[in-house]
């Protein structure tokens, strides 16, 4: 698959928001970690912008923005509705949230169990929000490398991990056990990752035996029809060698978790925590880049392969 | 009623009229228009609805070159509708017909990620997708004559190894051509189901090569003495 720069970024900047914003609000709801109100609006604010920087990337691949509003219509059958509907829908949840458990409440009662109610459904919100985005992939059964139970699974965990590195960053690494849970979500990242790459190895059901009705035959493409490049080679084939992959794989590793992983448990510095949220930033994009490249549309086998 | 295509693969001769009728007349009409890009320059570019491609089919029996043209198979189950957000992609109840409502499409592209027929494609100057609509606005005009109320590239086609007809009706062109020979789906694995059914080539006869018998004579000395 042609891999989209706005599609990459908005996946990955997003996630950075989204993840930064669900911890922002477990901390303060549960004070694990307390921010000043001021602070935490500012922390939060930031998650918001970077939320809003992707999902208007994200519009940037459409070739008529201008219907944009009508994919909030289609919720009922389409992953793509329904990630633009709990996006949109996010917004006032996550500001009324936000709003309410700023200020550490001294009473009790059924405010506390209003403002543990709203963070509940703002977790699983981002959480839903998340799969939704993954499933737009994993969906396409003309695509078996995304048709693949793992990508799901991979995108929150994904979340969670760049939010933890954010929220290590802003609490200095103080709350307890938030270093703990980092590590954990940045192991599970890479074996989920690990278990996809090795999932990639199993034979396709498509061939260009099936696709073209000739079980038995040995068939090969002889003319495309056309003298040059349509848009299904522009949009599905995209060839890249073996070698690159093979590296981009490795440097995803380092970059998105092995690296984190290292800076994180020698802070000594706050700048060591950016470099550590900067690795990731890069090492997640290098991701999402290789998951379209690595994904073969079926397309391709009437184009010869 | 359940409208669709049946192509002969063993008929057609890779002439491309099909998709070229199928430019003509959705060039304008209810999706029009069919943008091309650097039409007279180098590198050519624009969407179409039907594609013909060509392959060598090799077995220990029989080889040959197949022309194999392709346009939306109008699955029955069409994940290009149901990825898509807007409702700009709908299958018809009344006869089958997958059609993008072009005022609705914002050009997201999902539903030619959907599709594994490549029968998708974005007219980037106008920003929606396109494909076939099996010539809606003339299998339904009134105004045309009755037996021209078909699609362009079934009309057109020289070999007549295109039928259109509703598949529900045993009397119909396409029900007749799947009487005797077995309709194949392409890439029936993945569950789309496609209405368009594909007619492999026929077995051919293999002919017998007798050797000469040997002769004797002045004539057969000829031939021995200038064959090479």
């Amino acid at each position: 698959m042609h891999p989209a720069f706005s599609v990459l970024f908005f996946t990955v900047t997003s996630g950075f928001g989204y993840g930064f914003l669900l911890w922002l609000l477990v901390a303060q709801a549960t004070q694990w970690w307390s921010f000043t109100r001021d602070d935490f609006l500012i922390y939060c604010a930031i998650a918001g912008v970077l939320i809003t920087l992707g999902l208007l990337s994200s519009t940037q691949h459409l070739a008529n923005p201008k219907n944009a509003w009508r994919s909030f219509t289609r919720f009922r059958t389409s992953w793509l509705s329904r990630e633009g509907v709990l996006a949109v829908l996010g917004y006032p949840l996550f500001a009324l949230t936000a709003y309410l458990i700023a200020e550490p409440s001294q009473q009790g009662g059924i405010w506390v169990g209003l403002r543990i109610a709203l963070v509940a459904v703002s977790t699983l919100w981002i959480i839903a929000l998340t799969y939704c985005t993954a499933m737009i992939y994993a969906s396409l059964k003309t695509i078996p490398q995304w048709h693949n139970g793992l990508v799901p699974p991979a995108f929150v965990v994904f979340t969670l991990s760049s939010g933890l590195l954010c929220f290590g960053l802003v609490s200095q690494w103080q709350p307890i056990g938030v270093l703990m849970l980092t590590c954990i979500a940045l192991i599970a990242g890479a074996g989920i990752k690990m278990m996809y790459f090795k999932s990639l190895g199993a034979p396709t059901r498509s061939s260009i035996n099936t696709a073209t009705s000739f079980s038995q035959a040995k068939v090969t493409l002889f003319d495309s029809g056309h003298s040059s490049e349509n848009f299904l080679q522009r949009e599905f084939v995209y060839h890249v060698g073996p070698k690159t992959t093979g590296l981009a794989r490795k440097l995803i590793f380092v970059l998105a978790f092995v690296l984190p992983l290292l800076l994180i448990f020698t802070i000594t510095h706050a700048w060591l925590s950016w470099a550590a949220i900067i690795s990731a930033y890069i090492g997640l994009l290098l991701e999402r880049w290789l998951f379209f490249v690595e994904a073969k549309h079926v397309v391709r086998h009437y184009y010869g392969e | 009623m359940k409208l669709g295509l049946v192509i002969d693969l063993d008929t057609c001769v890779g002439c491309h009229g099909c998709a070229i009728a199928c430019k003509q007349w959705n060039g304008s009409g209810t999706i029009g228009p069919l943008t091309d890009l650097q039409a007279y320059d180098e590198n050519p570019d624009g969407a179409w609805l039907n594609r013909i491609r060509t392959y060598e089919v090799e077995s220990p029996e029989d080889s040959r070159t197949v022309h194999f043209p392709m346009s939306c198979l109008h699955c029955e189950k069409a994940d290009c509708v149901t990825v898509c957000p807007t409702g700009a992609s709908y299958k018809r109840e009344e006869d089958g017909i997958v059609l993008v409502d072009q005022d609705k499409c914002m050009g997201c592209n999902l539903c030619a990620w959907a599709c594994p027929y490549g029968a998708r494609e974005l007219d980037q100057q106008q920003g929606v997708m396109k494909k076939c609509t099996l010539c809606i606005d003339r299998i339904y005009d009134q105004a045309l004559p009755e037996e021209e109320r078909q699609p362009a590239c079934v009309l057109t086609c020289p070999t007549k190894s295109r039928k259109f007809g509703d598949f529900d009706d045993p009397e119909s062109d396409v029900s007749k051509a799947l009487a005797n020979r077995d309709g194949v789906d392409l890439m029936p694995e993945l569950g789309y189901q496609p209405t368009n059914k594909y007619l492999q080539p026929r077995v051919r006869q293999q002919v017998e090569q007798k050797a000469p018998e040997a002769k004797s004579g002045f004539v057969s000395w000829v031939n021995k003495m200038i064959e090479r």
